[in-house]
């Protein structure tokens, strides 16, 4: 900083100390104004981060690109089918949307075995069935959850045995008959 | 405040900025994509719903009642009830459902160690009430069992239960299916079902199974596995390698039978299931469940009796009716018979009987002089045409013991003669006027000298009641009841007795049913015991 910039500086606080004082209540607008710029802001904030985040999580299926649950020491690998949205807000958990949003899963792991993590999640007497993978799936409507009910899964189904347990599936759909054979092929996705 | 305002300043305009971002990054979401469609199963040619198909009615009044001949024998030496419908002019048919009863009846004498003979229920039985029950095909056992009239007596702490449904009736096809419920004392121990079908058009017969080619059960097997794990809401698409599906389905095609829609369906009873369905871990079915096979799927893989049934479909049923005495199928080893004898005929009162048997579906014989069969020889005519017997009963009612051999002869000769000229019917048999008969006569006559063990004594002229009431109380199966058509209070009381038998289980027979097709040569008989 020279001397020439310093001089303006100087008169403009010299004619500053020669102005009246700021009345009180401009400051008082001052604060309201700003404390509400700062309450919008914030409220835009929560409203547009969280799902501005998960859209920033969220990605399209590729036959390239499967999904790994799970740590790096002990991965879940699930073969999504292409086309199909995967939000991932950790590693151990994901959101699998169908295209046209119409079946809704969300994936988890459990260190239960299929039928155990299947009964754990409500669904009182589960099918285990064997899959093409060679896994074990069980599955089934968790009790008090009916087929298009706005509230709660339609279906769980729980597949096993994968790495430190199994692969928990909690669907929710308006129409799940319509989806049953795109759930097949997503837990037939999960990789031994 | 100098410094901080413009501090300020910045972080709002950076927080507006972050803001911005957020709201334009949030409508970066992947788009909707309304026209994806979720995958589907593996295309397959059948269908698999809940439930069976509806089974059609032949209980009186229904059209159909005028196609059928039903029947029920309760029998409570062995312990069996069993209802089912005959067809007129359809031996094969027939034979095949008397085979299914006699199976049953089999297997009770087995169990008791008892013989089946035919019997009558008592006085006010109910026995009339023959024909199928809609739905007793597939009503839960216990409910069947619970029921006085159509439940087996129990013998022996157990039962046989039969019952039958109609479930086809188009172009000339007629299909029924039989179901026989056996128990013991505490439960149902065996409940089986088969259905048979009849082409009145050439008169065979073939059961559900047989509808089925040889290649049917393998094509099929794989499908019909698909659409029952699907149905149980089945996520796995691992194949399915079951050889045992093959003949675990060979029972559920023995159900076939046509859909009303087109195509044939088959059910697949509660509990089913496979090893390869077992293996996947799918349970057995909870219900039963109708797999549907369209036409095109089914026609190629049909007998030709498959192919006809296909071809019914949507037809009016035009199998023969029952409009004659003559169109009943009578087995008296199977149901208690009784032959109705009238004598001394014809007369102007005979006709009225003859209308009186038709409405009653019932077969007589008339033991007809020979000096009345020219006169009346309209009157045999409608005998034989109605399925009635014409027997010998000499030419004008002589005591034939009395008579020389020469005289016997002549008696019973000339009276066949005029009988066989007039009615067109070979005359087989003959009944010695007062029953009066003696070796010589029997020698003479060289025919079977048939007598009666029910007299109604209604030449004396007993009330209508009295002599409905004889002959309904006094008969047993065998039983041979003599009147005579030339009487009022006999022509007047023909329906009466017809509906008192039947309702004690009787069918009524003619002589020649009576003993079964085989009257003997020779000898006299008052019953055929």
């Amino acid at each position: 900083m020279n001397e020439t910039a310093q001089a303006p500086l100087t008169r403009r606080n010299t004619a500053s100390s020669r102005r009246s004082p700021t009345p009180w209540w401009v400051w008082t607008l001052a604060a309201i104004g700003g404390v509400g710029l700062v309450a919008f802001v914030t409220v835009i904030g929560v409203i547009t981060v969280p799902p501005a985040i998960a859209n920033l999580q969220t990605h399209v299926a590729t036959a390239t690109e499967p999904l790994v649950l799970g740590p790096e020491s002990a991965p879940v690998i699930v073969t999504v089918p292409e086309g199909w949205l995967i939000t991932r807000p950790d590693d151990s958990h994901a959101r699998i949307v169908t295209p046209d949003r119409g079946l809704i899963v969300d994936a988890s792991l459990s260190a239960a075995d299929a039928a155990q993590a299947a009964t754990d999640a409500g669904v009182a007497a589960p099918m285990v069935e064997t899959l093409a993978s060679g896994l074990t799936v069980a599955h089934g409507s968790p009790s008090g959850s009916s087929e298009g009910a706005a509230a709660g899964p339609d279906l769980v189904a729980v597949v096993g045995p994968v790495a430190g347990g199994s692969v928990v599936f909690v669907a929710s759909s308006g129409d799940l008959e319509r989806y049953r054979a795109a759930m097949a092929s997503l837990v037939e996705g999960v990789q031994p | 405040m100098s410094a901080s305002a413009p501090r300020s300043a910045r972080a709002l305009a950076v927080a507006a900025v972050l803001a911005a971002a957020s709201v334009v990054a949030s409508g970066c979401a992947p788009a909707v994509d309304e026209n994806w469609n979720p995958p589907t199963w593996p295309t397959t040619s059948l269908t698999v719903v809940e439930g069976e198909a509806a089974p059609l009615s032949a209980q009186p009044g229904q059209p159909l009642a005028s196609n059928v001949s039903p029947e029920r024998i309760r029998q409570d030496g062995v312990g069996i009830q069993a209802r089912y419908l005959l067809l007129p002019q359809v031996p094969a048919f027939n034979d095949a459902v008397r085979a299914y009863i006699r199976a049953a009846i089999a297997a009770r004498q087995e169990v008791t160690g008892a013989a089946y003979r035919p019997q009558a229920g008592d006085v006010g039985a109910g026995l009339d009430d023959r024909t199928c029950t809609p739905g007793s095909t597939t009503t839960p056992a216990a409910q069947l069992l619970a029921d006085s009239a159509v439940a087996g007596p129990v013998v022996g702490g157990g039962a046989a239960t039969v019952v039958c449904d109609v479930v086809w009736a188009a172009g000339t096809l007629f299909g029924e299916r039989l179901r026989t419920v056996m128990s013991n004392a505490d439960a149902v121990t065996a409940d089986t079902a088969e259905t048979l079908f009849a082409d009145a058009s050439v008169g065979d017969v073939a059961s559900g199974a047989q509808l089925w080619g040889p290649d049917a059960l393998g094509t099929l097997a794989a499908e019909v596995v698909d659409g029952l794990r699907r149905a149980a809401g089945s996520l796995s698409l691992a194949p399915v390698a079951d050889p045992s599906a093959a003949e675990r389905l060979a029972g559920a095609f023995a159900t076939t039978i046509p859909a009303a829609a087109g195509g044939m369906q088959f059910t697949i009873p509660a509990g089913f299931t496979t090893d390869g369905l077992m293996a996947l871990g799918i349970p057995p079915t909870d219900a039963a469940r109708t797999i549907l096979v369209p036409t095109a799927v089914a026609e190629p893989l049909f007998t030709d009796f498959g192919r006809r049934l296909l071809a019914s479909v949507g037809q009016p049923y035009s199998g023969p009716s029952v409009t004659r005495p003559g169109d009943v199928p009578v087995d008296c080893s199977l149901t208690p018979c009784v032959a109705l004898t009238y004598d001394d005929g014809p007369s102007d009162l005979t006709p009225s009987m003859l209308d009186a048997l038709a409405t009653h579906r019932a077969s007589a014989t008339f033991f007809a002089m020979g000096e009345k069969a020219n006169r009346y020889a309209a009157t045999l005519q409608r005998m034989v045409a109605e399925g009635h017997l014409i027997g010998n009963h000499s030419w004008n009612h002589p005591s034939l013991t009395k008579l020389t051999d020469a005289q016997i002869a002549s008696q019973l000769r000339d009276t066949t003669a005029a009988l066989e000229a007039a009615s067109g019917q070979k005359i087989t048999m003959f009944r010695p006027p007062y029953g009066d008969y003696n070796a010589r006569v029997l020698a003479v006559a060289q025919m079977p000298a048939i007598l009666w063990d029910v007299d109604t004594e209604d030449w004396e002229g007993p009330a209508d009641d009295v002599l409905t009431e004889r002959v309904v109380t006094r008969s047993k199966p065998g039983s041979i009841v003599l009147q005579h058509d030339i009487h009022g209070n006999t022509a007047r009381t023909v329906g009466a007795i017809c509906d008192g038998l039947l309702d004690r289980g009787f069918t009524m027979a003619t002589i020649t049913q009576l003993f079964q097709g085989s009257v003997p040569n020779s000898g006299a008989w008052r019953s055929a015991r």
